[in-house]
């Protein structure tokens, strides 16, 4: 059975590119374009792995992360935040909510994928 | 009695004070220095005037012989605190005479010091010459001849006595054993024989005080002895009780005693029980005597009654003693007034001229140490030969008191400046030498002028009685009181009348001031006198050596020098160069020894003084003064300094928050930038990795990647911007602008932005809207930006903008609404400012960078316009306002 990956992000060509490189690695791919929908795919869906943008307009990332990490049903779940925020307090702060790793943008398709990959084996 | 064998007394008991006053100096240096030394040694107060003359007074006038001594005791009280304060001005600055305690207190003025000097000279000599006279009225009457004159004999030996123990040490101010010695005994003498013949006449030659009084009673009118005699007698009694209050304190031979002299200031505290005593005993017997004498003697001259009547019972041996103790009051007398007269003539007199006739050559290495001692004796010999001259042509006309009384008003114009200078700081040098010449000139012309006349009118046989006696008489019976009443009245008044006016009248200097302060208020300075602020300059340490050795001698110099560096620490050779302290120490030693102003005038010869101004002064005084005040300045200073911290502060968090701002712009824009290049290398990267992509998707890729690229670089251009119109840089081209036809051109543009979009566009713009005075360019990029915004957020199922424009007042008014969802309030405030981003936009992502808002506010306040944002009915209206064009305008 292959991995469910949820990615959440509201830039379009960020998106388009993940969903692309997740779907030709054989992964399961859910699309959330904002906090929202994402919390719509959470509801009845359990993803083994979130890549989450924090700034969003309507709800952000740390709270999605806090989210999923206060509900038992995503207890396998592993969150990888990918965000243009680069100060250390922002990546304290998503490690100190449960992510598994912070990946700062621009970052680059081949190491994600691997970290991806390598998150999803433990 | 032979005339030889009271010859010989007199010889024999002068030479013999010689020799006390010689074992006095070699032994008793250690033993003068106690209280009650220091007290007898005050009652030089009691002359021959009051040996003799107080029962010749008794006899004539009553108790008003009384009135000298009162005046003296009501000040005792006060002693602890007047005389301390004298004591320790006259220590500390090391002050030789009252004319230099004058002088120093109005700026170590010399001029002052001369006339101080010449009132006590007109004062003194005539009392000298009464001693004089005393001595020799003693000697006929004991010799019962008026043919022999002693008075050369005694001048002779007096001045050998005044040049061996008053002359005696180059320095002035030392104490001098040998003097107080001799002193101390002929109070003794003078004392006991007083008592001793008081005793006999009451009770050997009388039987007890009531018999003479019985007796007397019989035969005199006794009232009159024991009461107030003739008319104005109690004005005269409070009188000259007051200037005999003053004399006390101020003749001369007193200051010498009191202040030079003194040894501890505690002795005060024994004279203060010990010269009250001794007054008392020496007037108990005065009115007793006084009733024998006119009882038994009635013809005979009532000033010598104490010589008469032991002779009368035959008595030598008391005779002789009353002669010794009436010859000791005398002489006593003649030697202190002496050293003090020649201390003043040449300080005053003598080294003026000097200094003055050399001023040229005046740093050159001289010997003044023999010179000084020297001039004081020849000032000694002048003294005495003016006394002795003076005694013998105008003394015989004067009973003794008189001249006694003349002298201590002479001596009471020093009072208001001796006095004032101790008490009040503002009393300035003009006004001491205004008070005390004009005090003199009406004390000459009431005591001294009319003995002149007559003796002038006698001279030239005529019987004519003096017009300026005549005119004195009705000033008195004018004042309804005495000559001496009116004449005392007078000459206090408007001494004290110029002091006070020019005191308030006339500038301190600032030397002056500092030396007012230094006397008010000596006790807060005496303890710390080493850190005088008198010399504010320097002066090569060779220069002050050969300058204190030209009046101590070199070995004295070197001693004191040398003690001075070891106890500060210095060493010559090191450091030649002195302080101000040394210059004021070698200055107080010179004081010593040739007077305050003359040490000043030395001093001044080898110091570079550098300008001293009344504010330094000031300042000085107030730095070492006013500690207190001092401190409350710190404190003001603290605070304001608290207060610069404050506003520093205030900046400096200012300086952060624009530096905070300044970091967050930078980290929003890299921010803001990591989004279009997280897009365009990750694109990228799967266009490389996926060489097998179809077509299409190869297209979409690529197409994407370049609309990432120009989005960064519209954030760039966006941002450079944006930095020129808030640094300022960024210059305007304005010029008349036809609004008008703009926003047609800029509808024209944003029609195919809206194509395909179910958006109505509404334009009401009247074309003959006025011009406004704006640059076309940047109001085009505020245009399209709203415009763009408008397009973006109106309603996207049915759409509408609406654009208006018309002139308010002065300005061209610009509405830009659509139909979007309506603005949060807070966000209203907000929209403005750069990279702010409108919050829970549900539907979508904002395709700016929250800039292009920021920009247009830029541009419309650089035009002074106004541009807003409201919730306007039903719609969101943006709105923009510019000036209108005026022909003027350039």
């Amino acid at each position: 059975m292959s991995n469910k990956i949820l990615i959440v992000d509201d830039e379009p060509n960020i998106v388009m590119s993940l969903e692309f490189l997740m779907r030709k690695n054989k992964f399961d791919v859910f699309i959330a374009r904002n906090g929202t929908e994402a919390m719509d795919i959470l509801g009845r869906e359990i993803p083994d792995l979130i890549l989450l943008d924090i700034m969003m307009p309507d709800v952000d990332g740390y709270e999605i992360c806090q989210y999923v990490r206060q509900n038992e049903r995503f207890d396998h779940a592993k969150v990888v935040f990918l965000s243009a925020k680069s100060k250390q307090s922002d990546i304290e702060k998503g490690y100190a909510l449960g992510a598994d790793l912070y990946v700062t943008k621009p970052f680059s398709t081949r190491e994600l994928l691997q970290n991806v990959k390598q998150l999803l084996a433990d | 009695m032979s005339e030889y064998l009271i010859l010989f007394i007199v010889a024999a008991y002068l030479i013999g004070l010689l020799f006390l006053a010689y074992f006095g100096e070699k032994y008793f240096s250690r033993l003068s220095n106690n209280g009650l030394v220091y007290a007898l040694s005050l009652t030089v107060y009691c002359t021959a005037w009051t040996f003799y003359g107080s029962v010749g007074r008794a006899s004539t006038e009553g108790v008003n012989f009384l009135a000298i001594y009162i005046g003296p005791l009501l000040t005792v009280p006060f002693w602890w605190f007047l005389l301390r304060k004298m004591v320790r001005i006259t220590h500390t600055l090391r002050i030789s005479s009252i004319a230099d305690f004058i002088s120093s207190r109005y700026g170590k003025n010399a001029q002052l010091g001369t006339v101080v000097a010449i009132a006590s000279f007109l004062a003194v000599i005539p009392y000298i010459a009464l001693q004089f006279k005393a001595i020799n009225s003693s000697i006929h009457i004991m010799s019962a001849t008026t043919l022999f004159d002693a008075s050369l004999l005694i001048v002779f030996l007096l001045t050998v006595f005044v040049i061996l123990f008053g002359a005696r040490n180059v320095d002035a101010n030392q104490r001098k054993p040998g003097l107080i010695s001799a002193i101390v005994a002929e109070s003794v003498v003078k004392l006991v024989a007083f008592i001793v013949l008081g005793a006999f006449v009451v009770y050997g030659m009388f039987d007890g005080f009531g018999d003479i009084f019985d007796r007397a009673s019989a035969t005199v009118d006794v009232a009159q002895l024991t009461s107030f005699a003739s008319d104005g007698a109690y004005s005269d009694w409070f009188f000259i009780s007051l200037i005999s209050a003053i004399a006390f304190l101020l003749l001369p031979r007193q200051f010498q005693l009191s202040s030079i002299e003194a040894g501890k200031e505690r002795h005060i505290l024994s004279a203060m029980r010990v010269v009250p005593m001794y007054l008392l005993l020496i007037n108990v017997f005065v009115i007793p005597i006084a009733m024998a004498g006119l009882v038994l003697l009635p013809n005979d001259d009532p000033d010598f009654f104490v010589l008469s009547l032991p002779l009368f019972a035959e008595q030598k041996v008391l005779a002789i003693l009353v002669f010794l103790g009436g010859l000791s009051a005398a002489t006593s007398m003649i030697l202190v007034s002496t050293t003090a007269l020649s201390t003043m003539m040449s300080n005053y007199i003598f080294i003026p001229l000097v200094l003055n006739t050399q001023k040229e050559e005046a740093t050159e290495r001289k010997d003044y140490q023999s010179k000084l001692l020297l001039w004081r004796r020849v000032s000694t010999i002048i003294i005495m030969i003016l006394a002795w001259a003076y005694y013998k042509t105008l003394v015989y006309q004067e009973t003794l008191v008189e001249i006694g009384i003349i002298s201590f008003i002479a001596i009471a114009q020093l009072a208001p400046a001796f006095f004032g200078g101790l008490y009040w700081k503002k009393a300035t040098k003009k006004a001491a030498m205004a008070g005390i010449i004009s005090g003199l000139v009406i004390w000459f012309f009431f005591l001294v002028w009319p003995i002149l006349e007559t003796n002038l009118l006698q001279w030239l046989q005529s019987d004519a009685s003096g017009a300026s006696t005549r005119f004195i008489s009705e000033i008195t019976d004018q004042l309804g009181v005495s000559r001496t009443s009116s004449a005392i009245i007078l000459s206090l008044m408007v001494n004290i009348g110029c002091y006070v006016y020019f005191s308030f009248t006339s500038e301190q200097s600032a030397k002056e001031l500092n030396q007012a302060e230094l006397f008010v208020d000596i006790f807060r300075y005496s303890g710390t006198f080493d850190s005088s602020v008198a010399w504010r300059g320097t002066a090569y340490f060779p220069d002050l050596h050969s300058l204190l050795s030209q009046f101590i001698g070199k070995r004295r110099t070197d001693a004191i020098l040398e003690r001075y560096a070891r106890s500060n620490g210095i060493d010559w050779a090191k450091t030649p160069q002195v302080d101000s302290k040394l210059i004021s120490y070698v200055e107080r030693i010179l004081t010593g020894i040739i007077g305050p102003s003359s040490a000043r005038i030395m001093v001044s010869k080898v110091v570079q003084e550098e300008t001293v101004d009344m504010k330094d002064v000031i300042n000085i005084l107030h730095e070492s003064q006013e500690a207190i005040r001092l401190n409350k300045e710190l404190q003001l200073k603290s605070q304001q300094l608290a207060k610069a911290s404050d506003k520093l502060q205030a900046a400096n968090a200012k300086l952060q928050e624009y530096s905070d701002l300044k970091n967050e712009f930078l980290y929003t824009v890299t921010h803001e930038l990591r989004t279009p290049i997280t897009s365009i290398r990750a694109l990228s990267e799967l266009l490389e990795d996926n060489p097998d992509l179809e077509t299409e998707e190869r297209e979409t890729f690529v197409s994407n990647i370049i609309y990432e690229a120009e989005r960064m670089s519209k954030l760039i251009s966006n941002v450079l911007d944006l930095e020129k119109f808030e640094s300022g840089s960024q210059q305007l081209e304005r010029d008349r602008l036809d609004l008008h036809s703009l926003v047609q051109d800029e509808v024209t543009a944003l029609k195919p932005l809206i194509n395909g979009k179910n958006i109505r566009l509404e334009v009401e713009i009247n074309n003959s809207l006025d011009f406004v005075f704006a640059d076309g360019e940047r109001i085009r990029q505020v245009i399209t930006n709203i415009f763009g915004n408008a397009a973006k957020y109106c309603d996207q199922e049915n759409g509408l903008i609406r654009v208006t424009a018309y002139r308010q007042n002065d300005y061209i008014k610009v509405n830009v609404s659509n139909n979007g969802t309506p603005i949060h309030a807070e966000d209203l405030d907000n929209i403005f400012d750069k990279f702010y981003q409108i919050r829970n936009q549900t539907r979508k992502k904002p395709t700016g960078h929250g800039l292009g808002l920021a920009i247009c506010k830029n541009i419309i306040e650089m035009h002074n316009g106004r541009i807003a944002v409201e919730n306007h009915e039903g719609l969101v209206r943006f709105s923009f306002s510019l000036p209108v064009y005026k022909s003027t305008e350039k």
